[in-house]
C-alpha cells in the first residue's frame, strides 16, 4: 500500500526537480519547487499513516505555514526581478558571474 | 646703559637667530596669499635682518666689554639638551666668540643690504613672497652655522644652507637649466658632506664628544693619523661647500639663480662656510700639518685654474663666478699657511666687495633687459654713472690696488704664505721652498684678477655701446645698497681692521698678531707690499690697454693661441670630463641596474604572483556562471552523492 503513495512522491519530486533544472522561466521554476516540497509532504503523511505516528503530519502541517510565507517571498523577488530586468527568465540576472 | 637696555643674553641670541625664521614663515604662508601682500613680504623680510643685525651688534659690544678682560671670552646661549641617547650628549648650545660674532654680523649686515637690493631687483617677480622667505630662511640656517657650539650643530646648518643654495638657485624652475643647475649644485655638495659626516663621526668615535670647547681640550691627547683623517675627511667638506678644485663645478652654474642669491649665498657668506669651518676647528688642523699643506696646495691651484678661466669668460656673472672660486682659493691659502685670522680678514673684505660687483652686475644685467653677455655691454658708464663708480671702487678693492680693504686683506694673506716656512719644509722644487712657489702662485694669479676685472670693467662700461634697447640707471633702492657695500669695500679695513684682528686675536698666527702699522716696518715686508702694488696697478693697467686701446691687438692674440684660448673658455673641459668620467657610467650602471633588478626581478616578481592567480583562477572561475539552472545542478547532483555516501 505504501509503496504506491511512495511511487507517488518520489514522482512528484523527481518532476519538480528535473522542472527546476530545465525550465528557465522563474514562475515555473516556483511552482516546481511548490511540487518538490508537496512529493515530500505527501511521503511524510504516507509514513505517519503507515507508521500510526501524529508526528509526521504535524510536520506537514508545519511546512505548510513555511511553504505559504517562502511563496509570498518567491513572488516578491519575481516581481522585482522583472522590475530590474524586465524579464521573468532566470538566465536575465547574470550579473554575478566570475 | 647698555645693560640695562639690552635684554639677558641668551635670549637675545636666540631672538636675534629667529627673527628671519619667523620672517620666512610669515612670508610663505601669509604674503604668498594675496597678490597685494606681495610689496609687504620684501620690506618685512628686509626688517626682519635688520633687527637681527641691530641684535648681534648690541651682543657684539658685550662681546668686547668681555674680550677687554679676558682673551677667550664668550657669550652662551643654551637651549637645553639636543640628543641624550646613551653616551651621545649633544647640547642645543649657541655660542658667540670672536669668530662667530664677526660672522654672523657679516651674514646679518651683508645680508640686510642684499635684502633692500632684492626688492628693487625682484619688483616684477610674481613669486617674492617664496623668493624673500627663501632668503630669510637661508640667513636663519647661516646663523645656525656659524653660532653653532657643536659640530653636529653646526652640520645642520650646513645642509640648510645647502638646501637654501639648491631651492633659489633653482628658483626660475620653469626653465629646465636652472632646476638643473640647483640638482648639480645640491648632488656636488653631497660629495663633500660626505667627507664631513666620516670626519665628524671619527672626531666622535675618537672623543665622545662634539662640542668645540671640548673637542679642543682632547684634540692634543689624539694620535697624529686620527687628527690627520678628521682634519682631512672636514676639509673635503670645506671643499664641496667652498667649491675649491675637484668640487667646484656647481658654483658657475649656480649663477642661474637671480642676481641677488648669487651675490649673498654663492659670494658673500655661504661659500665661506668651508673657511669657517677650518677657522672653527683651527685646533685641529695646527695639529696636522701635513693636511694644513694639502689646504694650501689646493688653494693656490684652485685660485690660478679659476683665474685662467675668468679671463676669457663672456658672461659678467660667469666672470664673477669664477673670480669667487679663485678668491676662495687665496683664503685656503692662508689657511694652510695656518694664518686663520687673515683668511676670515678675507672673507670680510671679498663679501663686501664681490657682493657689491655682484650687485652691480645685477643692476647692469636689469638695465639691459637681461643680457649677460658683457660683447653686447659697451660704454655704459655714462648711462649708468652710480653703478659705474661703484663697479670700478669694487674692482680696485678686489685687484688689490692699494688703501683699498681688498689690497689690506690680500696683501697680509700672501704675506702669511710667503713668511710661512713650514707648509711640507721638507719639500723643495729647486732653489724655493713650497711656500714660496705658493706665493708666486698666488702673486701671479693676483696680477690674474687685475686683469679679469679690469678686462670686465672695460667691456661693461667702456668703449661703445653694443647692445639694444634703451638703458636707465637702476632705482635707488638698488644703487643705495651697492654705494654702501662699494664704501665699505674701500674703506673697511684700514678704518676697522684693527678691531677684526682684535676680536679674531686667538685664531691670529703668532707672528702676525701685530697691527699693520707695526707689520709695516718690516723691510721684507715692505718690499713684498710694494711687489703686490705693482702686480694690482700692472694688472689694471695691462687690462686697460690690451682690452680698451688695442682690442684689435687682443683679438690677434686670441687667434694666435687659439688652442689654449679654446681650453680656457670651455673651462679645460672639466665639466666634460666629469661627465664621462662619472655621470656616464653612473647612468649607465644605473640604466643596467634599472633593467636587471627593478624591472626584471622586482617587477617580474610583484607582477608574476599578480598573473599566477590570475591564470589559476581561469578554471574556477567556470564554477560561478550564474546560470541558475546549471547552479542547481552542481548542488543536486552533490546532494545525491551526499546521501549516496550517507546511505554506505
Amino acid at each position: 500500500m505504501i509503496s504506491s503513495y511512495l511511487l507517488l512522491a518520489v514522482s512528484l519530486f523527481a518532476i519538480g526537480v528535473l522542472g527546476v533544472l530545465v525550465r528557465r522561466n522563474v514562475l515555473v521554476v516556483l511552482m516546481c519547487l511548490e511540487l518538490m516540497l508537496n512529493g515530500v509532504n505527501l511521503a511524510a503523511v504516507a509514513f505517519s499513516q503507515q507508521l500510526q505516528n501524529a508526528d509526521g503530519q504535524v510536520l506537514v502541517m508545519v511546512s505548510f505555514a513555511i511553504a505559504a510565507a517562502e511563496v509570498t517571498v518567491g513572488l516578491v523577488i519575481i516581481v522585482l526581478l522583472y522590475k530590474n530586468f524586465y524579464a521573468t527568465a532566470t538566465d536575465a540576472a547574470q550579473n554575478l558571474n566570475g | 646703559m647698555l645693560e640695562s637696555l639690552a635684554m639677558p643674553v641668551e635670549k637675545q641670541i636666540i631672538a636675534a637667530l629667529l627673527l628671519p625664521l619667523f620672517s620666512a614663515v610669515i612670508s610663505y604662508f601669509a604674503f604668498n596669499s594675496h597678490k597685494k601682500l606681495h610689496v609687504l613680504s620684501g620690506w618685512v623680510a628686509s626688517a626682519s635682518v635688520f633687527g637681527s643685525f641691530i641684535l648681534f651688534l648690541i651682543l657684539f659690544y658685550t662681546l668686547r666689554l668681555g674680550l677687554a678682560q679676558e682673551v677667550n671670552a664668550i657669550l652662551n646661549s643654551d637651549l637645553g639638551s639636543w640628543i641624550n641617547v646613551g653616551l651621545v650628549q649633544i647640547d642645543f648650545m649657541l655660542r658667540i666668540d670672536g669668530l662667530s660674532a664677526v660672522m654672523s654680523l657679516l651674514v646679518t649686515g651683508v645680508g640686510f643690504l642684499i635684502h633692500v637690493y632684492a626688492n628693487g631687483y625682484m619688483a616684477k617677480d610674481e613669486n617674492r613672497p617664496r623668493f624673500f622667505a627663501y632668503l630669510n630662511l637661508f640667513i636663519f640656517a647661516m646663523l645656525i652655522l656659524v653660532l653653532a657650539d657643536n659640530l653636529l650643530l653646526l652640520f645642520v646648518g650646513w645642509e640648510g644652507v645647502g638646501l637654501c643654495s639648491y631651492l633659489l638657485i633653482g628658483f626660475w624652475h620653469k626653465d629646465m637649466n636652472n632646476a638643473q643647475a640647483g640638482q648639480k649644485a645640491f648632488v656636488v655638495n653631497r660629495i663633500g658632506d660626505a667627507g664631513f659626516i666620516v670626519g665628524m663621526i671619527t672626531l666622535f668615535l675618537a672623543t665622545g664628544t662634539l662640542s668645540f670647547s671640548q673637542l679642543q681640550s682632547l684634540a692634543v691627547s689624539l694620535s697624529p693619523e686620527l687628527v690627520a683623517l678628521a682634519a682631512l675627511c672636514l676639509f673635503i667638506g670645506a671643499i664641496g661647500k667652498s667649491a675649491q678644485l675637484p668640487l667646484f663645478v656647481w658654483l658657475p652654474d649656480a649663477m642661474a639663480g637671480p642676481t641677488p642669491v648669487s651675490a649673498l649665498i654663492h659670494a658673500a657668506t655661504m661659500v665661506t662656510a668651508g673657511i669657517y669651518l677650518i677657522c672653527r676647528l683651527s685646533f685641529l688642523y695646527t695639529l696636522a700639518p701635513s693636511v694644513l699643506a694639502l689646504i694650501a696646495i689646493i688653494g693656490a691651484l684652485t685660485a690660478f685654474f679659476a683665474a685662467t678661466i675668468a679671463l676669457v669668460q663672456n658672461d659678467i656673472k660667469k666672470v664673477l663666478a669664477y673670480s669667487t672660486i679663485s678668491q676662495l682659493g687665496f683664503m685656503f691659502m692662508a689657511l694652510g699657511a695656518g694664518a686663520y685670522s687673515n683668511a676670515i680678514y678675507h672673507v670680510i673684505t671679498h663679501a663686501f666687495f664681490k657682493a657689491c660687483l655682484f650687485m652691480c652686475a645685477g643692476s647692469v644685467i636689469n638695465a639691459c633687459h637681461h643680457e649677460q653677455d658683457m660683447r653686447h655691454y659697451g660704454g655704459l658708464w655714462k648711462k649708468m654713472p652710480c653703478t659705474f663708480a661703484c663697479y670700478l671702487v669694487a674692482v680696485l678693492a678686489i685687484a688689490g690696488v692699494p688703501w683699498t680693504s681688498g689690497f689690506y686683506s690680500k696683501d697680509a694673506l700672501l704675506w702669511t704664505v710667503f713668511s710661512e716656512g713650514d707648509i711640507l719644509s721638507f719639500l723643495h722644487l729647486g732653489d724655493y721652498s713650497l711656500a714660496v712657489l705658493i706665493y708666486y702662485l698666488g702673486l701671479f694669479t693676483a696680477l690674474l684678477t687685475a686683469i679679469y676685472m679690469g678686462r670686465s670693467l672695460v667691456m661693461t662700461f667702456f668703449g661703445q655701446y653694443r647692445g639694444h634697447g634703451e638703458v636707465k640707471e637702476s632705482s635707488a633702492v638698488m644703487v643705495v645698497p651697492i654705494a654702501i657695500l662699494a664704501s665699505l669695500s674701500y674703506f673697511f679695513a684700514s678704518r676697522y681692521g684693527d678691531i677684526l684682528m682684535e676680536l679674531l686675536y686667538p685664531w691670529t698666527r703668532s707672528d702676525m698678531q701685530l697691527s699693520h702699522h707695526l707689520l709695516a716696518e718690516n723691510p721684507v715686508f715692505k718690499e713684498r707690499e710694494h711687489l703686490s702694488m705693482f702686480v694690482a696697478l700692472g694688472g689694471l693697467a695691462l687690462a686697460l690697454t690690451f682690452f680698451w686701446y688695442l682690442p684689435k691687438v687682443t683679438q690677434a692674440v686670441a687667434k694666435v693661441f687659439a688652442w689654449p684660448h679654446k681650453l680656457l673658455s670651455h673651462k679645460y673641459y672639466i665639466d666634460e670630463i666629469y661627465n664621462w668620467v662619472i655621470v656616464e657610467p653612473l647612468r649607465f650602471v644605473a640604466g643596467a641596474l634599472f633593467k636587471v633588478i627593478d624591472r626584471a626581478l622586482i617587477e617580474g616578481l610583484v607582477n608574476g604572483s599578480g598573473a599566477l592567480v590570475l591564470v589559476l583562477s581561469r578554471r574556477a572561475r567556470v564554477l560561478q556562471s550564474s546560470m541558475l539552472s546549471s547552479n542547481v545542478l552542481t548542488m543536486s547532483t552533490a546532494l545525491i552523492l551526499f546521501l549516496f555516501w550517507l546511505l554506505w
